[in-house]
C-alpha cells in the first residue's frame, strides 16, 4: 500500500501538487497532516477539533489513520456501507463508498466483511455535525492475528513517542561523532570572526590560529566535515571560508 | 456496544470482577457448557459458554463478564486461528 509508511521521502514527494487522497477539493494540507498514524477508536473519539477537518490526538495533527476493530454491523446504503466497528475501546461508524460499477473482485472482498471479523482499516477522519465517523478506502479482514497485538503495541509506541517528548538522542542525529566536539566549536569561532568580511576566513589564518591545539590536517578535515555539515561554505577559492550562521 | 472492554489475562481477573471484559487464550480442554483456557500469563481460565458461538481454532478470544468466581461468563468469542504469539 503506498501510503503506508511515513518517511519523509515519500511526504516530499506528494505534497508538490494536490492532495490525491482525498476526493472533495480541499486546500493543501500542512505536510503535518499527511502521515498515517496508528489509533484505537477511543483516540479517534476523544480527539481534539481545533478548527473544521483538523484534528490532533496527542497534540500532533492527523487525518490517516489506520486501526484493528471487529465489524458489529453493517448499514447498506445505495452509495455506501457504514461499518459500525469495535475494537474493545470504543465503537465508531466506517463509511466505505462503493463504486457504481463495482468489479467481481471488489464484490467478492467485500462480501468477506462479515459481522463479527477482525478487520483492519485505513482511513480519514472525518467530523459530521457533532459526531466522528471515519471514511475509509480500505478495510481488510485480518487473517493473521498477531497482527491486532502488533498494532495494539504500534498503538502505545506511537503515543509515547508523541505524549512524551524524546529528550533522547533516539531523534539526534550526531553523523560526526567520531570527532570531539571541541574542534569544531574552535573551527568555528575562528571562521565566525570572519563573517563581516565578502571573502570570509582564510584557511591558513585557522591553522595559525589552533596551531597549539590541532595539526592542520585534523583542522582541514573539520573544515570538510563542516562544508558537509553545511554549517559552512567556501568563497572566492576553496581556502576562504564563511559561516552559515546568522550574525 | 460503546463500553470499553479491557483485555485481560487470568490474574486480573480478581479487579474485574462484574465488568464485560476480552481474554485470548489456547483453548486446553472444551466439553459442552464449558470450556479451560489458557492465558497469556500461563494461568487457566473456566469459561462458560453460551451455547451459540463456534469454537473452531486453537487460540481465541472471549468476551464476557467475570463472575464473582472468576469464571467467565462468555458472550461473543472470536477464533484467532491456530498460530498466535
Amino acid at each position: 500500500m503506498d501510503y503506508g509508511n511515513t518517511g519523509s521521502g515519500y511526504m516530499n514527494a506528494s505534497f508538490d501538487g494536490s492532495n490525491k487522497t482525498s476526493s472533495t477539493p480541499h486546500t493543501r494540507r500542512p505536510m503535518g497532516e499527511q502521515t498515517l498514524r496508528p489509533v484505537t477508536v477511543k483516540q479517534i473519539k476523544t480527539c481534539s477539533i481545533p478548527q473544521d477537518q483538523t484534528f490532533k490526538i496527542d497534540g500532533s495533527d492527523v487525518t490517516q489513520t489506520t486501526f484493528i476493530g471487529v465489524i458489529r454491523g453493517i448499514q447498506e446504503l445505495q452509495t455506501n456501507y457504514v461499518y459500525t466497528i469495535e475494537d474493545g475501546t470504543g465503537a465508531i461508524e466506517v463509511r466505505k463508498w462503493v463504486e457504481t460499477n463495482e468489479t467481481p473482485e471488489e464484490a467478492e472482498a467485500r462480501r468477506l466483511l462479515m459481522v463479527d471479523t477482525y478487520v483492519r482499516v485505513n482511513g480519514r477522519i472525518n467530523s459530521f455535525g457533532n459526531r466522528i465517523n471515519i471514511v475509509c478506502h480500505t478495510m481488510n479482514p485480518i487473517t493473521d492475528f498477531n497482527e491486532i497485538t502488533y498494532h495494539l503495541l504500534d498503538t502505545i509506541e506511537t503515543h509515547l513517542k508523541f505524549a512524551k517528548p524524546s529528550s533522547s538522542s533516539a531523534m539526534d542525529i550526531d553523523t560526526g561523532s567520531n570527532k570531539p566536539k571541541a574542534i569544531t566549536d574552535h573551527v568555528t569561532e575562528v571562521i565566525e570572526e570572519f563573517t563581516h568580511t565578502t571573502e570570509g576566513c582564510n584557511v591558513e589564518h585557522i591553522v595559525f590560529k589552533l596551531k597549539g591545539k590541532y595539526t592542520e590536517a585534523e583542522i582541514r578535515e573539520t573544515i570538510e566535515y563542516l562544508e558537509n555539515e553545511g554549517s559552512c561554505y567556501t568563497t572566492i577559492d576553496s581556502e576562504h571560508i564563511k559561516s552559515c550562521a546568522p550574525n | 456496544m460503546d463500553k470499553p472492554t479491557p483485555r485481560i489475562n487470568s490474574s486480573l481477573r480478581e479487579k474485574y470482577v462484574g465488568k464485560t471484559v476480552r481474554i485470548i487464550g489456547k483453548i486446553v480442554s472444551l466439553s459442552g457448557n464449558t470450556a479451560v483456557l489458557n492465558s497469556t500469563d500461563h494461568g487457566q481460565v473456566l469459561v462458560h459458554l453460551n451455547g451459540e458461538s463456534q469454537w473452531g481454532t486453537d487460540y481465541v478470544e472471549v468476551i464476557g463478564q467475570v463472575e464473582p468466581d472468576f469464571t467467565l461468563r462468555e458472550f461473543k468469542t472470536s477464533n484467532l486461528g491456530n498460530d498466535f504469539g
